[in-house]
């Protein structure tokens, strides 16, 4: 009986000494509180930033004065190309940042993973910050399940380009913001040509446009929300990818390069607004693009959809499991939702806020005049807009290696002219097959 | 080598293999993330996994501390922590299965070898049951998935075919030796059990047949003794019956031929007659002088050596010890002055009368009491034993009646209070025959 008694005391003893180490451990850690922040150098859209981290830093500066004791770090230089690797590899071996930024085709494997701290009870409790304050593509972006795993921190609209001295020259006008398929068919149509008679067009309709934008402009998208099937047996799928296959029909079977499109051989490309950013702006305007117009509208609709296109968002999350979410969901709301860290975006970085007060501010807009010279501004009349119709791809576990397959696929299918719906039922399989794997 | 040594032998081996697997699986868990970070190939190691893997020290930590635990409690348990030991070690083994993604549960065949053996009856079955159904429900496939648990096979995929498949039979192999040694251990403590359950057996068959053997010697000697007691009393009626022809027949069979001349000579020769009267009492004299040497010879030896008092005392004592009931004496005069006969009587009433006493009547106490009343003498015996309603007139009642009779005295039982007996016998002070 005493040796019990003993053996019951050396083992509460055992319990203690341990919570005692515990509690000087995180006694020791809580003098100073350090955030680890993860984060990329450079644009994720390959736009030419001066300084990559200015917005970084200034919200960091911001965040440690508004929260003495707490210390925000983070490693520099990770270019983009590495950042997945590198933040992949830093939860692997358990030293995971607190916060980190979410490269779009990231997301879908860290949610599987369960790497992501859900955010809606957060953003529920915390009066200052509604979802209804973001572009809805954007903040649907860091969302599956109808659960927010991450805010979105900066996005990039896809906007179409278009050669203005092309068109003036064939006697067209440019469209309209509100422009459809076959008005963009039309204007290919008419464009496309030989001029040095070798038989073969050397003037093209467009370049670039795929079967994904003219999906995203006829309201459809290539999987359904959970990623658990693929919607290519629905008629506007078919529809888009009927479209895409007319229009690469019309030049014959050339390669259309970017050099074409430099030289103002091409009417119409799918173009970042981060690259209109970069290009409209002296000095860059002058390197590129310098021997036509142009400006940039939304991209055309499909018959059973609107002028949108598919928004790319880079997000920022809190990992599940650091121990310090309220402080990192602090610095996430310092990143994602304050006035002065978005609007740097707009000075400091090439892409755009998914805050509606931002976006729509008339500070923003003044900026962005700022940096535009003489009337080619249709772009940024067409902002708010885009982003309000924006649509974002639904993000999965796997949906990197699903969109591969899926592009492999689809450009076969368009590629035999005789059977594409024959080929997109085939794909549409496929694809269930390897997502209900 | 002897069953127990062994049984210990294999209870050691399987707690090494055990911590070697143990070892082996962490060595994966831990090691593979780490290599795929150097390769820069922890992208594509990631896309493999269901969910993330926990972090490394918290991977390797808790397992080794519970695998620590786990050893001391195995190798330093006491013999009075055993009940401590019955749900500490089960649980133990319990949690590093989990800690270990339950890709590996024969740490609970380990905890069944190394507890089996000290429950017995009721508490093994339920303490075998209870481990047999949490090795079934840690041998599904279905948790793991649920928990957010990485097993051994996702870790794997990240090596090539080769290194994957070595690996993959190595975990199986060493699953393969815990089990066999599990069933090892499990013959060898069945088959000492059964030797155990052989040899009580054996003792108890020996045991038995020794029993009877006594049984039927103890019989024998009881046949032996109502023989040799038959036989003493042949002897003793044997040698009455040659006394009695020798001495009394003799002495009557010549007064009665004297008596006959006697008779005769009367009217011839009354001097004759009376001469031949005097030789007749002599002869008588003679022949009662005979009969009492043969009655004296027939006399309890007691009497022999001692008055009538010390020979009742010692005859009390000695039936009190060899009874263990509890005989008391009552003299009430000292003084007796009881011819021969009158004592041999009254020492076989007595003696007669306790012994029925405690052989039939099964009296723990009995009370003798001896005293003179009138010109008589009164012997009382009376126990506290069973009684008898209707007293059989058994061959000691009979005898007992008929030494009195011989004497003018009488005999009075009473067998409803316990029994009592009650002998008066007539005194002839001062006489003798």
């Amino acid at each position: 009986m005493t040796r019990m008694k003993s053996y019951g005391k050396r083992l509460l003893a055992g319990l203690l000494l341990t919570l005692a180490c515990t509690g000087i451990v995180y006694g020791c850690e809580g003098r100073i509180r350090v955030l680890r922040v993860g984060v990329f150098s450079g644009s994720y859209w390959d736009a030419p930033i001066g300084n990559s981290c200015a917005v970084i830093d200034a919200a960091i500066e911001r965040f440690e004065a508004e929260h003495p004791g707490v210390q925000v770090e983070y490693t520099s230089g990770i270019l983009k190309r590495d950042y997945s690797e590198w933040l992949i590899g830093r939860f692997l071996v358990g030293r995971e940042p607190d916060i980190f930024m979410i490269l779009p085709e990231d997301f879908g494997m860290l949610y599987g993973l369960g790497a992501l701290e859900p955010l809606d009870q957060w953003i529920e409790r915390d009066g200052e910050v509604s979802q209804k304050d973001f572009y809805f593509a954007a903040l649907e972006g860091g969302r599956t399940k109808d659960i927010q795993y991450a805010l979105p921190y900066e996005c990039v609209p896809t906007l179409m380009f278009v050669n203005k001295s092309l068109l003036r020259e064939e006697g067209i006008a440019v469209p309209e913001s509100d422009w459809s398929w076959e008005q963009f068919y039309d204007i290919c149509a008419a464009v496309t040509r030989d001029l040095d008679g070798d038989g073969k067009p050397d003037r093209f309709g467009s370049y670039g446009y795929t079967w994904r934008d003219a999906l995203a402009s006829n309201g459809i998208a290539v999987f359904s929300e959970d990623g658990a099937h693929s919607l290519l047996a629905y008629p506007q799928a078919a529809e888009a990818a009927a479209f895409a296959q007319c229009l690469s029909a019309l030049y014959q079977g050339c390669e259309i390069s970017a050099r074409d499109f430099d030289q103002g051989r091409v009417a119409f490309r799918p173009f970042l607004f981060s690259d209109y950013r970069t290009y409209q702006p002296y000095p860059w305007r002058i390197k590129r693009y310098s021997s036509f117009e142009w400006d940039c509208i939304p991209m055309p609709s499909g018959p059973s959809g609107s002028n949108s296109s598919e928004l790319s968002t880079v997000m920022a999350g809190i990992s599940s499991r650091t121990g310090k979410t309220g402080l990192a969901w602090e610095f996430l709301k310092e990143l994602t939702c304050s006035e002065e860290t978005q609007s740097m975006l707009f000075t400091d970085s090439h892409g755009a806020s998914a805050l509606r007060r931002v976006t729509q501010s008339k500070q923003t807009r003044l900026v962005l005049r700022q940096d535009t010279p003489g009337e080619s501004r249709l772009a940024l009349e067409a902002l708010p807009g885009t982003m309000e119709q924006a649509i974002a791809a639904p993000r999965f576990r796997n949906d990197r290696q699903a969109n591969l397959l899926a592009d492999s696929l689809v450009e076969a299918a368009i590629a035999d002219e005789q059977n594409l719906d024959l080929q997109l039922a085939r794909a549409h399989r496929e694809l269930e097959e390897f997502l209900n794997r | 080598m002897d069953t127990g040594n062994s049984l210990r032998f294999f209870r050691r081996l399987m707690l090494v293999l055990n911590f070697m697997i143990c070892g082996y699986l962490l060595y994966i868990y831990v090691g593979t993330p780490c290599r795929a970070v150097q390769q820069s190939a922890g992208l594509r190691f990631a896309q493999e996994l269901n969910a993330l893997p926990e972090e490394p020290w918290k991977l390797f930590g808790i397992p080794l501390g519970l695998c620590i635990l786990l050893l001391v409690s195995a190798c330093y348990r006491r013999k009075e922590s055993f009940y401590a030991a019955l749900w500490l070690e089960p649980l133990l083994c319990l949690l590093i299965t989990f800690g270990l993604h339950l890709d590996y549960n024969g740490l609970l065949l380990l905890a069944i070898v190394d507890l089996v053996d000290g429950l017995r009856g009721r508490r093994r079955v339920l303490f075998l049951g209870g481990m047999a159904s949490l090795y079934l429900l840690t041998s599904m496939d279905i948790l793991p998935p649920q928990m957010n648990m990485v097993t051994v096979a996702e870790y794997l995929t990240f090596y090539g075919t080769h290194s994957r498949q070595f690996l993959q039979n190595m975990l199986s192999l060493f699953s393969a030796l815990n089990l066999i040694l599990f069933l090892i251990y499990m013959v060898l403590l069945v088959g000492q059990r059964t030797e155990e359950n052989d040899a009580a057996a054996r003792l108890n068959r020996e045991l038995e047949q020794a029993n009877g053997k006594l049984v039927l010697l103890n019989e024998r000697l009881k046949a032996y003794a109502a023989e040799s007691e038959r036989m003493a009393e042949t002897r003793e009626r044997n040698r009455l019956a040659r006394e009695i022809h020798d001495t009394l027949g003799h002495t009557l069979t010549g007064i009665t031929a004297g008596a006959d001349a006697c008779i005769e000579m009367l009217e011839i020769s009354p001097e004759m007659a009376k001469k031949q009267m005097e030789r007749i009492a002599a002869a008588a004299r003679q022949g009662m002088n005979e009969v009492r040497r043969s009655v004296s010879a027939l006399r309890p030896d007691a009497l022999e050596r001692l008055q009538l008092p010390e020979a009742l005392r010692q005859l009390c004592e000695e039936m009190q010890q060899t009874s263990r009931a509890l005989v008391r004496l009552r003299l009430e005069t000292q003084e007796l002055r009881l011819s021969a006969d009158e004592e041999d009587a009254v020492y076989r009433i007595v003696q007669e009368s306790v012994t029925n006493a405690i052989r039939h009547g099964q009296a723990s106490e009995v009370w003798v009491s001896i005293a003179p009343i009138d010109r008589g003498l009164t012997i009382i015996v009376q126990d506290n034993g069973i009684g008898c309603k209707t007293p059989k007139p058994g061959f000691g009642l009979r005898h007992m009646a008929e030494r009195l009779r011989l004497l003018g005295g009488t005999l009075r039982t009473d067998g409803t209070n316990g029994f009592r007996i009650e002998a008066n016998l007539p005194l002839r002070w001062g006489d003798s025959v």
